[in-house]
Formats: structure tokens, C-alpha cells, sequence
């Protein structure tokens, strides 16, 4: 039976490869779309840890997580390091990482922090930052760089660095001042990756000559090494990461932050702010759920249309496999097998397109945001998913398996 | 599979900027030289040669700096000018821009601080409106200079640009120029 089907489908090759290709992508679709989401929450998620709070401007904190993190964005506004020092004198903050951004080297993000960045600030749940080669920096002109700046620049220890004032290829250089790399770090699959690190006072100091985001001055006839370090540590910064000696003091520690009076400043919870972002975004995924379902419906409807018009041309065909003994149960399984055959092969296909392109994704990902998702084949929920789907074709064939049926019976030989 | 991203960046790129310039070296020296060319010769001729670092901390001497950064050319008016940077949008319509203050860098204004006077200018499109683009998306403006103060509150502005054209300018990674003396080397 399944051999007449498979031989019954290679006679109408054409049609079922367009219908097949139809139900294909739009399997696919459904699948990529679930899985990079899924994975790039996963991504997001796994960024950061290690930090309770994130210090930062009054205003939105998912903007706020979102250029501190994930370097996406601006920020609009700084906060001053004496605000901070007032705020980390709360006995229940273990420490306070600040952090400046706004500069960057061929597109990379330029972080300015302290030493004490690389032992408190965590990645993907518990795992630490490790140097794959050199130290953190120590000395004025020291950076850290991540892997993939490594990578993509070919630096390695000692190269040295002019870093671009603002984020933009067009911003002015830095050039009266050059870096050099003092340590790479490992690998880690999130934006660190991506990210320069410099010290706070390294940075203060290619800004000495600048006034209103533009350079007055320039350091080349100046012998820094005589400033005294403590001159040059920042008065504003962009925000700061800060870790409790508790979990349990983290609204409390929040609430005291967001009632400073001083400065309007206020204290974000990474993961709560992620879940607003992700709620947020949570009614682009149904509608984009219900396109994707109402192109698979389209796509079945096509097969069971290419079936039911096959019918009448295949009337022939019908009476010669009655005529060899064939009953109209038979016939109207034929149809269904043709149909499952169809179907599995489709979802087989997707399975492999989806591979196909969470893959661009993911290299896609990891480039604008330094997420990085796993690749699979395929798990329990989306092959539930995708059995659902070549059950529902199997329903909707049984129109016309039905029709062979009733058609066969009525009509005996009379043809 | 590097590939599949890029295709995908190179036609929403190729989308958005129909008839994008492509810049090259010379280029970016031409257009750093213009925005030098607003700031009149010898507005920063009082700091010194050499000097401590104390200059750098004092009071004084930054307030002379802030001040330098608003001081204009007079005798630019009238002269043509093509420059490149970024579009502040300030009056638009539809998703056509009107009026827009043209900045050196991305975000100033949005985000802090504003650049210096000597380097804002005001874009006046009115006549043949050009379509809203990106706040990082950078474009070439060339157009007749006029020396005229304005204040805005995002900024002030001191100069403002007549007659003008704007296009997109496309930065494909390999058009950044590399800085001589640094980048790499060892």
C-alpha cells in the first residue's frame, strides 16, 4: 500500500514539491522564531550575575540594564561618584563596581571600571571571568580586552590601543594617548566578549582636554605619569554595579536607593527589569504566533486542495485498483498514506531547515549583543508541536479520503 | 554561516540607504578638516606649549575652554561647506525633517553633553524636506553657511546651513580608517 502511495506521489512530483515546500518553511518559521526567542532570553538572562543591583540615572530600568549590560543604547544621563560614595557606605553593600561608557576601538564598546570588575562580576549563573592571557590592568594606560575583540582584531598582549570617542566610526580619536592590552580574557558567550576595559582614571585622563564632547587639549607634550592617580578617578560615571552581603536586604537596600534626595538616582534589579522587558515584548510574540499558525493552516489547505483536484484526473486510476481487488477502504487509505508521507517529510525538512537557521541567528546574535544560544535538533515540546501538525493535515485529507471512499462505492465500474 | 548574517545586514542596509555614499580615506581627512575649519584660527592659542597638569584642573582654564567652544567665524558667511556627522531632528513632519541641527557624533544632544556651539549647525531643509533617518546613521550635508547664533534647548547652534543636500553615508566596516601609530601594532 504505502508503495502504490509513494509511487501514486512520484507521478505528481511537481505539485506535492511546491506543497511540500510550503508546509516546510512554514514549520520552520514557527520553530525558529520559538527557538531564537527562547534562546535569546536564555542569553540575556545569562549575562550578568553576581550583581544585585545596578546603580544608574533615574529613568527607565530597562533602558538602564539594556547600554549597562548589553551595550545596546545610550545612556542619557551620569551619575556622580559622590553620590555613589554616599550609597556604598550602606554597611549592608558588600562592594560597588563603577562603571563609564561611552567611548569605543573599531566598533567595540570601551568600559571604563576598576580592577575589582573582574573578581565580583559573573556569567551564565556562577562562573567567574578568567584571564586566557596577561592581568587585569594596573597601570594608567593598561586594557582588558574580551576573546572576541581579540579574535576579530588579532590583538594579543602588549598591542596597543587608540580609543574613538563616542560610539560612531566617525567620532575623533584618542590618539594622544595609547593603551596597551595588558590581558585577554576567556571566552564567555555574553557581551563581555565584545568589551573593552579600561581603568577609571585612564579614561578620566583622554578626557582631560575635552570640554562639551569635543577635544581642546591634547596630553602629547604632557608627562602624565606625574598627575596624582587620585586626581584623576572620575566625578561622574554612568552607573554602578553593586553586590549585597544578603539577598535579603535587596528591596530594602532598592527602596533606600530610589528615595536619595540628592540626585535623582535609582537601583534596577537585573532580572526584574529582563522580565519586563520580556513581558513587554510578550504581545509581538502572540501575534507573531498567530501569523505563523494562520500560514500553516494556508499551507495545509493547499495540500488538501492539491489532493482533492488530483481526484477527478485519477478517476482511471481509481477504477484499475478496484478492478485488481482493491476496496474503497483501501483507496482512501491510499490517500491518507499520500498525505502522512507528504507531511513527515515536511516536518523532516524543517527539523533541518530550522538547524539551518537558528545557526545564521545565532552568529547574527552573538554579534549585535554578544548572546550566545545553543544549537539543537529538536525537543520534546516543538515535535509535539509539529506531530499536532501532521495530525491536523491527516484530519483535513480525510475530506478527500472520504470522498474517494463514497465515490468508489457509487460508482462501482460503471465508468 | 558568518555569511547569512551579512547577507541579512547588507539588505537591511542596502534598504534603508537607497543612494548611500561610500566614503573613503581621504574622505574622513576632508570632512575632520571642515568641522576644524568652524573653529576660527587661534581661538585655543592661550594654552600654552607646554605645561603641568595642574592647567588641566583649573577652574579658570576650563571656563576659557568652554568659552572657546563659542567662538565663530564671521568670515565664513557665505562659504560653502560639505561636512559629515549626525542628524538631531528638530522640526519634523511625516517622516520628512524640516529643520535638524547636524552634530559631529552620534546622540549629543539626546544624551550628554551637547557639543560646542562652534560645532552644531543648523540644517534648514525646509524647502526640498530630506527624510528622517537614524540617529546613528551618518550623512553628508553640503550646503551655503550662514554665521547665525541660535539657541535651542537642546543646544545652541553657531552656525546655520542654506541650500542644502544631504545624503546617507554608508560605513561598512573596512571604511573606518585606521589610526596611524597604534591599532595594533606591537
Amino acid at each position: 500500500m504505502i508503495r502504490i502511495a509513494a509511487a501514486s506521489i512520484r507521478s505528481r512530483i511537481v505539485p506535492t514539491i511546491l506543497v511540500m515546500i510550503a508546509l516546510t518553511t512554514s514549520m520552520a518559521l514557527l520553530l525558529a522564531v520559538d527557538r531564537i526567542q527562547d534562546a535569546t532570553k536564555r542569553g540575556f538572562n545569562q549575562s550578568l550575575s553576581g550583581v544585585d543591583l545596578v546603580l544608574g540615572p533615574r529613568g527607565s530600568g530597562i533602558e538602564l540594564i539594556l547600554y549597562t549590560v548589553f551595550h545596546l543604547g545610550k545612556p542619557t544621563n551620569n551619575i556622580t561618584t559622590e553620590t555613589l560614595k554616599d550609597i556604598e557606605s550602606n554597611p549592608l553593600i558588600e562592594w560597588a563596581i563603577p562603571i563609564a561608557l561611552g567611548d569605543s576601538h573599531r566598533g567595540f564598546r570601551v568600559i571604563s571600571t576598576t580592577a575589582k570588575y573582574f573578581d565580583h562580576i559573573q556569567f551564565g549563573g556562577d562562573q567567574s571571568l578568567t584571564f586566557e592571557a596577561g592581568r587585569p590592568f594596573s597601570a594608567l594606560n593598561d586594557v582588558v580586552i574580551g576573546s572576541a575583540v581579540a579574535d576579530e582584531l588579532d590583538y594579543s598582549v602588549g598591542s596597543s590601543i587608540f580609543v574613538t570617542h563616542g560610539s560612531e566610526a566617525l567620532g575623533k580619536v584618542h590618539d594622544d594617548f595609547a593603551f596597551k592590552v595588558s590581558g585577554i580574557l576567556n571566552p564567555t558567550g555574553t557581551p563581555t566578549d565584545q568589551a573593552i576595559f579600561v581603568s577609571l582614571e585612564g579614561y578620566e585622563l583622554i578626557h582631560l582636554g575635552w570640554t562639551n564632547g569635543s577635544q581642546a587639549v591634547s596630553l602629547k607634550n604632557l608627562d602624565v605619569s606625574q598627575i596624582p592617580k587620585e586626581r584623576l578617578y572620575p566625578k561622574t560615571i554612568t552607573a554602578a554595579y553593586l553586590g549585597l552581603s544578603s539577598k535579603l536586604n535587596l528591596f530594602k537596600v532598592s527602596r533606600s536607593i530610589n528615595e536619595y534626595a540628592e540626585e535623582p538616582v535609582n537601583a534596577v534589579i537585573p532580572g526584574v527589569a529582563l522580565a519586563e522587558l520580556w513581558s513587554m515584548l510578550g504581545s509581538i510574540d502572540i501575534v507573531f504566533r498567530i501569523f505563523n499558525w494562520l500560514i500553516i493552516a494556508i499551507s495545509l489547505i493547499g495540500m488538501v486542495t492539491m489532493t482533492l483536484t488530483g481526484l477527478d484526473s485519477r478517476t482511471r486510476e481509481m477504477t484499475i485498483l478496484r478492478a485488481l481487488g482493491a476496496t474503497p477502504a483501501n483507496l482512501a487509505s491510499m490517500v491518507l498514506i499520500e498525505t502522512a508521507i507528504v507531511s513527515i517529510t515536511a516536518v523532516l525538512l524543517a527539523i533541518g531547515l530550522v538547524r539551518l537557521l537558528t545557526w545564521g541567528a545565532a552568529d547574527f546574535l552573538s554579534h549585535w549583543a554578544g548572546v550566545r544560544i545553543d544549537l539543537t535538533w529538536i525537543n520534546f515540546s516543538e515535535l509535539s508541536t509539529l506531530m499536532t501538525i501532521v495530525l491536523a493535515g491527516l484530519c483535513a485529507s480525510l475530506i478527500p479520503a472520504v470522498m474517494v471512499y463514497r465515490r468508489s462505492l457509487a460508482r462501482g465500474f460503471s465508468h | 554561516m558568518k555569511y547569512f548574517a551579512h547577507v541579512i545586514c547588507f539588505l537591511l542596509i542596502g534598504i534603508q540607504t537607497t543612494f548611500a555614499y561610500e566614503a573613503t580615506e581621504e574622505d574622513f581627512i576632508r570632512w575632520e578638516n571642515a568641522w576644524d575649519r568652524l573653529i576660527p584660527q587661534g581661538t585655543y592659542d592661550f594654552v600654552p606649549k607646554d605645561f603641568g597638569y595642574e592647567l588641566l584642573f583649573n577652574p579658570t582654564f576650563q571656563s576659557q575652554l568652554d568659552a572657546a567652544g563659542k567662538v565663530i567665524d564671521p568670515s565664513l558667511e557665505g562659504t560653502t561647506i560639505e561636512l559629515a556627522g549626525f542628524m538631531v531632528p528638530i522640526e519634523v513632519k511625516g517622516d520628512k525633517v524640516s529643520l535638524f541641527l547636524l552634530v559631529p557624533e552620534a546622540g549629543q544632544c539626546i544624551h550628554v553633553p551637547p557639543p560646542p556651539m562652534n560645532q552644531t549647525l543648523l540644517v534648514d531643509t525646509t524647502s526640498s524636506p530630506t527624510e528622517l533617518r537614524d540617529l546613528y546613521q551618518p550623512v553628508i550635508v553640503s550646503g551655503r553657511l550662514s554665521v547665525v547664533t541660535q539657541s535651542f534647548e537642546i543646544a545652541d547652534s553657531g552656525y546655520s546651513l542654506v541650500d542644502v543636500t544631504v545624503t546617507t553615508l554608508d560605513l561598512g566596516e573596512d571604511a573606518i580608517p585606521i589610526a596611524p601609530g597604534a591599532d595594533g601594532d606591537r
